[in-house]
């Protein structure tokens, strides 16, 4: 009786930091971007940022159309694919629209 | 230190290798897709489910200081609680994903378009593992093959699931993460070892022979062991070992048998075993041992025991080979001249199939025991207890001040699952309660 309580309870416990895994994982920001890395590399870091503030930013104006264009539709439709994700965060970062150099964080549909 | 503080240790332990990869994965990099938070919480589940699967053998590897605290019994049934567990947070997973994906062909191991055929493949091999496992005796599979398949299974399940997390992953690839996987994995082949190599080894250099083999009723073998050329072991009453009756003690087929003889020692050192013929091996196998022949004993083992649980008196309750732990109990009582009182209920289909029958009686004289038979099929003009033993049956026979006493159950899975219930509801705390199953499968 005692362990099957025990186990239930773990289960239930397993099943609850799942839950919580789950919602940090895909919320948390990851590390910032670092000098030197490839640029596959940091695309992949600079993807868990969550800059928060490109929303009407003048810097992203300014910044060249294709980065402008490609922002936008990540900010409208949100990722599509891990390929097209990785590829226009790499983009993004070899060619950052804003002086802060971090991508947008379009796993939380973001409107960066 | 005791051994509850040494329990806790041990479930902390638990706790930590079980979700370390979900930390770890939160603090990593991830280094694939982000797939949102129900998906995320479903590969939180597949990481927490590989951990579990993969602890799962150090709970039955006979790691006496792990085993110790909770006792091997305990430690079997949550074995096979976190087994069933695993199986179903495998099953929520890959079904989120086979959702998500919406396709069942995923699922499909088969099937070369597939991009998760390892994971699929641990999740049918653990499926088929459980089922084995459950419904072994329906689906006719010998205790024996059951071990070697089931050891089989285990460590395909396990090669396949980390081939499924390194490959298909989202948050496995993340270096750290993985990092950790292999370290458990790792542990995982170095326990393995350990048990199927360092042991056995251990073992061929602490032979035992058989010393007499005799018919004590009910079926059943008392089988009196004594050491080749070492001093044997010491044990608690009531505590078992694991007989392999192989050539080499390196064969899988071991059995969980508990000791029948007194703990206390004995010159020359002399352990009994009381055996009833349960299946092929018991049945066929140990009638056939003559004195003389070799056999393997790893023990002493389990948690189920007078002299843990101190009392001021004790109540046994068993059911045809639940008796041997009983019987080493009381025996062993005897033997120091234990005053303290003893109500000892024991069921057997009639008084010609009770194993050990005369002794019992005869330990009711030399003890403060009071010895109740119950007789599913008594003989006419039988006035005593008939039946099954319920809570009925349970209320006549408790004492005064039942929460002062000890309560020790072991037998069909049936019967003590009645019983259980049964002294709980009589308001027996559980912590008094102590039970041992080895029929689980």
């Amino acid at each position: 009786v005692v362990v099957k309580r025990v186990a239930v309870s773990l289960w239930a416990f397993i099943g609850l930091a799942s839950l919580v895994f789950g919602w940090v994982a895909t919320r948390t920001p990851a590390v910032t971007a670092q000098a030197g890395q490839s640029v596959a590399e940091a695309g992949r870091l600079a993807f868990d940022r969550d800059c928060g503030s490109c929303h009407g930013c003048p810097e992203l104006a300014s910044a060249s159309d294709e980065a402008a264009r490609l922002v936008d539709k990540l900010a409208t439709h949100g990722p599509s694919s891990v390929e097209d994700d990785l590829a226009i965060v790499a983009y993004l970062v070899s060619d950052p629209p804003c002086s802060t150099g971090l991508a947008p964080a379009t796993r939380t549909g973001g409107d960066h | 230190m005791s051994l509850l503080f040494r329990g806790v240790l041990w479930f902390g332990l638990y706790l930590v290798v079980v979700l370390l990869p979900l930390g770890v994965g939160l603090l990593a990099t991830p280094g694939g897709h982000h797939p949102g938070p129900w998906s995320g919480a479903a590969s939180g589940l597949g990481l927490a489910a590989f951990s579990v699967i993969v602890i799962e053998f150090a709970l039955v590897s006979r790691l006496h200081a792990a085993s110790e605290p909770f006792g091997t019994d305990a430690l079997m049934q949550f074995h096979r609680l976190m087994g069933l567990g695993g199986l179903a947070a495998v099953v929520v997973h890959a079904a989120w994903f086979a959702f998500a994906a919406g396709s069942v062909n995923v699922l499909n191991p088969l099937d070369p378009a597939s991009p998760v055929r390892a994971g699929a493949a641990a999740a049918w091999l653990l499926l088929a593992m459980v089922t084995a496992s459950v419904h072994r005796r329906k689906l006719g599979i010998s205790y024996e093959a059951w071990q070697l398949t089931h050891s089989i299974g285990a460590m395909l399940v396990v090669v396949a699931s980390f081939a499924h997390l390194a490959r298909h992953g989202s948050f496995s690839s993340a270096p750290a993460l993985r990092a950790l996987l292999v370290a458990y994995v790792v542990a995982l082949l170095l326990l393995m070892a350990w048990y199927r190599l360092w042991r056995p080894w251990n073992l061929r250099r602490h032979p035992w022979e058989v010393e007499y083999n005799r018919d004590v009723g009910g079926s059943t073998r008392a089988l009196g062991l004594r050491p080749l050329g070492h001093r044997g072991f010491g044990f608690l009453p009531g505590q078992f070992a694991w007989l392999s009756t192989a050539r080499s003690p390196f064969a899988l087929a071991q059995h969980p048998i508990s000791l029948s003889s007194s703990a206390v020692t004995t010159e020359p050192p002399l352990i009994e075993f009381a055996i009833k013929a349960l299946g092929n091996w018991s049945a066929s196998k140990v009638p056939s041992l003559s004195p003389g022949e070799r056999v393997w004993v790893d023990g002493p083992y389990g948690a189920f025991s007078i002299d843990r649980e101190p009392g001021t008196g004790l109540v046994l309750i068993s059911g045809g080979s639940g008796v041997a732990p009983m019987l080493s109990m009381l025996r062993t009582m005897r033997d120091r001249g234990d005053p303290r009182p003893v109500v000892h209920i024991h069921g057997a289909r009639s008084p010609e199939r009770m194993a050990l029958r005369d002794e019992l009686e005869a330990l009711a004289g030399q003890l403060n025991l009071r010895f109740v038979p119950v007789y599913e099929d008594p003989p006419e003009g039988w006035t005593g207890e008939r039946g099954f033993v319920d809570a009925v049956m349970l209320a006549r026979y408790l004492p005064a001040r039942p929460q002062d006493y000890q309560y020790f159950v072991c037998g069909p899975g049936g019967m003590m699952d009645v019983v259980e219930s049964a002294l709980a509801a009589s308001g027996i705390p559980p912590e008094r309660i102590h039970t041992e199953r080895f029929d689980m499968v």
